[in-house]
């Protein structure tokens, strides 16, 4: 047997975070995110984190239409970028909104670009705002959503024979 | 069991005017894209047929098909195509306009002695050049006397437009000798009204967003025009829709193409 791709929601993932890694400063960039940190999954966050780091998550899959061997889903994926007061950077908000402009500017892409089976991607809204948790820990964030559109098709899996 | 085929597509659309003699102008050129010419940006493309003349023959049989279809054959129809631009670069610009374009490229000069004719004191009077330039002052005269700006005059160096104020010198139907340096520009001339509709070549690399197919789209000749209003202030940025038949490009086999190709996986 081949191995088998990943689900092409997790494609979208990676992909996005190989968008983001293209964020450096030497590549016209305004940030340095794409050698910073990106999260996409849990194991990557060390305990102490107090560098910014941008995470890539997809929260909602939902059906759009389909039929008998394929599936039309829309994902809600958030891209979040947070710096951490007291990490010694001047400026936070100031670095939120140029995270703000260079994922904007790295995520705008014609639909070709994206992996075979995503048949849209838009962003839809940023936020800016300041945490702060019950352990005192304060941070900014920028926070885009966006929205794909995933298209899957399946070889029909039958029936065990009665 | 083969797997369904549902396709989506998404595809760069690049535009070529037709010049005179076979010239095939591209609309955006661009030396760093692959085929010289930029794709324009685009949210629809609509294909839609008018059918063509349909003949149908009925039977006459006195039984159960009387009076029913027995024959139909139809007529090639007319194709349109229509295509939502998201930009204006200036060849659609003249579509905007229903004009025709004249890009110039001017390099920076002298004007020596150049004569413009006051039509009237009350309207400003355009110059031949835009972008004077401040560093030599520039001068005009009325024959023999000096006009004095801001006294005679007052100037619109950005587009080159002398303005006559009221009380001064200038006179209705006055020759004025203007010397004056300008900066290099490029002009982008447009004659509005003059021309409804011109001929594209659209090349359309199509892919299929689904299973990956590799699609061709050639439109040899299409005459677009715009379709509908176009606010000049609307609050989002002006989207003009670029409609028209499909026109049989002589030289050509077919009146439009579309190709799609799988790679083999071995």
């Amino acid at each position: 047997m081949p191995e088998l791709a990943e689900p092409l929601s997790w494609q979208l993932v990676e992909f996005l975070r190989d968008r983001v890694k293209l964020i450096r400063t030497s590549a016209g960039f305004r940030t340095d995110i794409g050698s910073g940190l990106i999260v996409v999954d849990d194991d990557e966050v060390p305990e102490d984190q107090s560098e910014p780091a941008t995470v890539i998550s997809v929260q909602q899959l939902s059906r759009s239409g389909g039929g008998s061997a394929q599936a039309s889903s829309d994902a809600a994926i958030t891209i979040e970028f947070e710096v951490p007061r007291g990490s010694g950077r001047e400026n936070p908000r100031l670095l939120v909104h140029r995270a703000r402009h260079d994922l904007i500017r790295a995520l705008t892409l014609n639909a070709k670009m994206l992996p075979i089976g995503v048949t849209a991607f838009e962003l839809l809204t940023t936020q800016m705002a300041t945490l702060e948790d019950d352990a005192g820990h304060s941070a900014v964030v920028a926070q885009i959503t966006a929205r794909a559109g995933l298209t899957e098709t399946f070889e029909p899996v039958p029936n065990p024979n009665p | 069991m083969a797997q369904p085929q549902v396709r989506k597509f998404a595809g760069d659309l690049r535009f070529w005017e037709h010049g005179a003699n076979g010239a095939r102008i591209p609309v955006i050129p661009e030396p760093a894209d692959k085929f010289g010419n930029q794709p324009l940006e685009q949210s629809s493309l609509t294909f839609s047929y008018e059918a063509g003349d349909s003949v149908e023959i009925k039977s006459k049989r006195r039984d159960a098909r009387y009076q029913q279809i027995i024959h139909k054959d139809s007529n090639p129809g007319v194709t349109n195509v229509s295509i939502t631009a998201l930009e204006v670069p200036p060849a659609i610009l003249a579509r905007m306009l229903y004009g025709t374009l004249v890009s110039t490229k001017i390099d920076a000069g002298t004007a020596p002695d150049i004569s413009v004719t006051v039509g009237s004191v009350n309207a400003p009077v355009k110059l031949p050049h835009n972008f004077l330039l401040a560093d030599t002052a520039p001068t005009f005269k009325k024959g023999a006397v000096d006009l004095v700006k801001d006294q005679d005059y007052t100037l619109d160096p950005v587009h080159g437009l002398l303005i006559p104020k009221p009380g001064g010198a200038l006179q209705d139907g006055d020759i004025v000798v203007a010397n004056y340096k300008y900066d290099a520009y490029l002009e982008t001339a447009i004659s509005g009204g003059t021309t409804p509709s011109k001929s594209f070549l659209i090349l359309g690399d199509m892919q299929d967003r689904i299973n990956g197919d590799e699609g061709l789209l050639t439109i040899p000749n299409v005459d677009l025009t715009v379709d509908g209003d176009v606010d000049w202030f609307s609050d989002e940025p002006i989207q003009v829709t670029l409609t028209g038949p499909v026109i049989f490009q002589s030289g050509e086999t077919d009146l439009y193409t579309f190709k799609i190709a799988a790679q083999s996986a071995d």
